[in-house]
């Protein structure tokens, strides 16, 4: 049986990411120490949340390391949300702190245009910049549900595979290596998210 | 861009859907999870479940309420009524609720939003603000509607946002059940002070309604209960009205295309 190990570092609802694992056949594992991390064998790093909560979090946990050693080691991590964005090296919410550096770059407030509600909340299409390995089964203008105020920013803009546009074009997939993040939230955005988790268990890498 | 959404609420007393949904073989079925179902196969974008339990017991059945709809949608979910103070709000995030509406909590200790958001963030935590139009002018409605509290919904509106609220659920108790629209004119108002989505609710009766409340009310999202429920509109049928009235929705085919995938 396929194995996901979720981490699970007090920002919430893990049930939710659970859940969609499980409707792919897929035996989820909870993470809440490195040694956890040590043994999985491919990873989901969700969240909700601040940047500067979370990052807590992971350091006081010790699982910030792991999870950097896990990717050195060449295990798939897939960032859901606040788990992409603290996949980058430095985030503005809730005072600059540090990320977790395994892809570089920051992130920043998406600065809503004239009339647009912020947090971007709801349904927005995703267009497809790159295929990878994660975006397999992904239809390019899929709708996914989305929940956030802040953006990652690569320094790489080669590690964008996807972007959405709230007031301004974001990245809203990215991928480098085994390390990959998603914006939206797969597992609240019904096929489209299933696909899409789906990709992540099966290829779990940008190729 | 982002779609415009479609909200069905559902009313839940100790654990069970109430207010009578009727739709073919689902006749008056009150389990909250075989009409979640329902509707996510419909097109909804979102399920709000209302507790309108008097008693502590039946608020607590809220949670198993959301955790059996969660195991079977993939769809976000909020939850609301009767949501007291942090541990309320937690244990129905913990549930598998992606957002918790505050009413009468917040008004009554504002600091409640600040916690909130600053705990889980400000994307689940929704603002339910009842407003009603007195002496003419709006006045926010604590209680279920029952207490007046001389507070301007925009005033009120904008101070909750300030404090952390992500997100607006705007009833007019006027036009509550009344099917003649939303009121438009609160609805306004409150969406230009607010900066953070809206969803209106209150006086749905047509599609026409919703179009007037996505487009010229600024609403991010629309809320309607016995409309849905009774089955007098059906969301796949709004939506493909609304797409065609220039509505930017999450369309229909876009569901149909993966039928049989649940």
């Amino acid at each position: 049986m396929t194995e996901a190990t979720v981490v699970d570092y007090g920002a919430g609802n893990l049930k939710s990411v659970e859940i969609a694992l499980g409707r792919l056949g897929c035996r989820a594992i909870r993470a809440a120490t490195p040694g956890d991390i040590g043994r999985a064998r491919r990873i989901i790093l969700p969240g909700v949340g601040s940047f500067s909560a979370g990052m807590t979090a992971l350091v006081s946990s010790g699982m910030d390391d792991a999870l950097r050693e896990a990717a050195e080691r060449g295990t798939p991590i897939l960032g859901i949300c606040l788990g992409m964005q603290m996949l980058m090296e430095r985030g503005a919410e809730g005072g600059c702190s540090k990320g977790l550096g395994l892809l570089a770059g920051g992130v920043v407030p998406l600065i809503p245009g004239r009339g647009l509600a912020m947090p971007h909340m709801g349904w927005n299409s995703v267009s497809i910049t790159r295929r990878v390995g994660i975006l397999d089964g992904v239809r390019d203008g899929a709708c996914f549900y989305f929940a956030h105020s802040y953006v990652v920013e690569p320094s790489d803009p080669g590690v964008v595979c996807a972007v959405t546009e709230h007031g301004w074009i974001f990245p809203s997939v990215v991928s480098s290596g085994v390390v990959s993040g998603v914006q939206f939230h797969p597992e609240k955005s019904r096929f489209d998210g299933a696909a899409l988790l789906g990709g992540f268990l099966a290829k779990g890498r940008e190729r | 861009m982002l779609r415009k959404r479609i909200i069905p609420c559902l009313d839940v007393d100790r654990g069970r859907v109430v207010k009578g949904v009727r739709f073919g073989d689902l006749a008056e079925m009150g389990d909250p999870a075989v009409l979640a179902a329902f509707y996510d196969r419909e097109g909804a974008d979102e399920i709000c479940f209302l507790d309108i339990s008097a008693t502590l017991e039946g608020r607590k059945a809220m949670t198993g309420v959301i955790e059996a709809v969660a195991a079977v949608v993939s769809l976000p979910l909020s939850a609301g009524g009767g949501v007291a103070d942090l541990e309320d709000l937690r244990s129905l995030l913990l549930a598998g609720a992606d957002k918790v509406c505050i009413n009468s909590a917040a008004v009554r200790n504002p600091g409640i939003l600040e916690s909130a958001s600053g705990i889980f963030g400000s994307q689940c935590v929704v603002l339910a603000v009842d407003a009603a139009s007195r002496g003419g002018r709006y006045e926010v409605f604590i209680d279920g509607g029952r207490t007046p509290t001389g507070l301007d919904p925009v005033t009120w509106v904008e101070r909750a946002v300030s404090l952390g609220a992500g997100e607006i659920l705007l009833t007019s108790i006027d036009r509550d059940g009344t099917r003649a629209g939303y009121d438009l004119d609160l609805l306004r108002s409150v969406t230009l002070a607010a900066g953070v989505p809206v969803i209106a609710s209150g006086g749905a009766g047509g599609k026409e309604h919703f179009r007037e409340a996505l487009v010229e009310g600024g609403a991010s999202a629309a809320l309607a209960a016995g409309l849905f429920h009774g089955g007098d509109m059906r969301i796949g049928d709004l939506k493909a009205w609304l797409a065609s009235a220039c509505v930017n929705v999450r369309l229909e085919e876009e569901v149909e295309r993966h039928e049989g995938w649940s």
